[in-house]
């Protein structure tokens, strides 16, 4: 789901550049105001988990990879904001660092899963959790990767609409929509399902346990 | 006179003409071409997706097609300069790379697979690290 660079024409990026820059700019003022020392480690490991995820392909028949991302995990854990600048920053990383996914195309790969996805996963998330906590945080993962992946083939998808060369030939993406969403979004209807099994395992194992001093004290309590 | 005009006509009619004639010629020959060979971060072929070659400096692809089955593109450069070579699947993956092409035609340097993926692994996670490690020390300073 990493976009690499020539893909997408300046029409999208540029905009896109300007609307993630005030969302890091939002993200970066709550992160400022809320994050804290308990907080920070937490959030390097996941975000560290995260990364590690990422770099592990699974082959699937036809000729493609897909990979959990594990926004559904960072989205329940620290919520949608601290999952943004996470996952951008992995964004950021292996752009930079390693040539997975475009410079040019990073401000959409980082709203559509950074952002995209936690909402989405948040709001699975929260809809479900009154009925049933595991099923909730198993939505929130499953959604999260979903979504995203829907985004990603709206917006390459759309390549050929907005840049062609004179003779008609686009210039960036080639497909259009009847090609990308199947192809996009079908093996992450899939990956969704690891990554709600991610999100339920870390939903469960690493979600911060209530002070001592909040757990309801019982007859025997000093 | 018919019989005069009898082999004009036949002459007409035999001529080999080029814009209407479908013999295709060929040669084979060995030749020096550029590979690009392109795989998944696991190694598995980027097979049978499109590719299109284009020469430096011009506008329209040279060479339009699909990678083979061990996911390569190859093509003879007929100048020196910057080609680029694109590949695309139908979900997004992808490269948009510039080859560069010496004056004997050929890439002026082996351009070397990038670094392995535990390689990959470690150094990412040591600068994720390294990162939260400096907004820690941030924050300590911040708050005494």
């Amino acid at each position: 789901m990493h976009v690499p660079d020539g893909f997408l024409g300046p029409q999208t990026y540029l905009p896109a550049y300007g609307l993630a820059a005030a969302a890091w700019t939002v993200g970066l003022r709550r992160l400022r105001a809320r994050l804290d020392a308990a907080t920070l480690p937490r959030l390097a490991v996941v975000t560290a988990t995260a990364f590690v995820l990422m770099m592990i392909t699974v082959p699937l028949p036809g000729g493609t990879t897909v990979h959990v991302a594990g926004i559904g995990m960072l989205a329940v854990l620290f919520g949608v904001w601290n999952a943004f600048l996470s996952l951008s920053l992995v964004l950021l990383l292996q752009a930079l660092m390693f040539g997975d996914g475009g410079v040019t195309a990073l401000p959409v790969n980082a709203l559509a899963m950074g952002l995209v996805g936690s909402l989405a996963a948040v709001g699975a998330h929260r809809l479900l959790r009154p009925v049933n906590r595991d099923a909730a945080l198993f939505a929130a993962g499953w959604a999260g990767t979903v979504a995203s992946a829907t985004v990603m083939a709206g917006v390459l998808g759309l390549q050929p609409l907005l840049s062609r060369a004179p003779d008609g030939s686009p210039l960036f993406f080639p497909f259009g929509w009847k090609t990308t969403l199947p192809a996009v979004v079908l093996p992450h209807l899939v990956v969704g399902v690891a990554d709600g099994v991610l999100a339920l395992l870390a939903g469960r194992c690493l979600a911060p346990r209530p002070a001592t001093a909040e757990l309801p004290r019982g007859p025997e309590a000093p | 006179m018919r019989a005069a005009l009898l082999p004009v006509v036949f002459i007409v009619l035999m001529a080999p003409v080029a814009a209407t004639a479908h013999g295709l010629d060929h040669t084979i020959a060995g030749d020096r071409a550029v590979v690009v060979t392109l795989t998944y971060d696991d190694g598995a072929p980027f097979s049978f997706e499109t590719c299109e070659v284009t020469p430096p400096a011009a506008d329209a692809p040279s060479q339009v097609g699909r990678t083979d089955r061990r996911g390569r593109v190859v093509f003879l450069a007929d100048r020196p300069g910057d080609w680029r070579v694109r590949v695309v699947a139908q979900d997004g993956h992808g490269a948009d790379l510039t080859v560069p092409i010496g004056a004997d035609l050929l890439p002026s340097q082996d351009h070397a697979a990038g670094p392995t993926r535990p390689v990959k692994l470690v150094t990412g996670v040591s600068v994720l690290f390294g990162i939260f490690g400096v907004v820690a020390l941030l924050m300590s300073r911040r708050k005494p």
